[in-house]
């Protein structure tokens, strides 16, 4: 049988759940050492910053993006789990409606107070502000 | 661009109604792979969007017998991608 990235992800979910359980994993879920290689998944270990509770989160990128997420069964805090905002919040950074630039309201091309919104350099948006103030 | 996320959950349940929700999980589409006597199972979800799996998990949620079930691993990817060899 040939095992497919998706068959080796499940494994490490499997294995992630297990040990949250307290449980033995199954046989499906104990080839980790060589999924993780295989996967080309680099994962580091990162504090959750979306509440005050100080989960940590296991995150994998692939090609500088991230693309898994699971509890730290070692944390003291949360021992393997997340809540689903802890899942998804790193997702969030690819989110279509993302702003990634300087939102000024402008009227012909400068400053109004009544404009519509358009992206502007940081530079600008410094500028205006340090006048405004 | 097309997402296949894939998920593992853990399920809480009473022990009297593990085999319900063991049978409910199956028809919601989950694969069951470990269930303890206590009333825990260990489950992987997939679907091809976030809110396809969000809406399925809040269903799990609220089976009768769940206690709680909590997402442990989220993995979103190009469908393509993972269906290459390793």
């Amino acid at each position: 049988m040939e095992l497919t990235r998706r068959d080796a992800l499940k494994a490490k979910a499997i294995a992630a759940a297990s040990a949250a359980a307290g449980i033995a994993a199954p046989a499906l879920g104990q080839n980790i050492p060589t999924a993780r290689e295989d996967t080309e998944l680099t994962w580091s270990k990162a504090p959750c910053r979306f509440c005050g509770t100080g989960c940590s989160v296991m995150v994998a990128t692939r090609n500088d993006r991230v693309v898994a997420t699971h509890g730290d069964a070692e944390a003291e805090v949360n021992r393997g789990l997340n809540c689903v905002k802890g899942y998804f919040l790193s997702k969030i950074m690819y989110g279509a409606d993302r702003l990634t630039m300087p939102l000024l309201r402008k009227r012909d091309g400068v400053y109004d107070k009544t404009g519509d919104f358009e992206e502007v350099s940081w530079d600008e948006a410094f500028d205006v502000m340090a006048e405004k103030f | 661009m097309p997402e296949h996320h894939l998920s593992s959950l853990l399920v809480h349940t009473r022990p009297e109604t593990l085999d319900s929700v063991s049978a409910a999980l199956e028809a919601e589409g989950c694969e069951v792979h470990a269930r303890v006597p206590e009333g825990k199972l260990v489950v992987t979800l997939e679907a091809e969007g976030r809110r396809t799996l969000n809406d399925a998990l809040t269903r799990i949620q609220l089976l009768p017998g769940v206690l709680a079930a909590t997402l442990v691993f989220h993995h979103v990817d190009d469908p393509e991608a993972l269906a290459r060899p390793v």
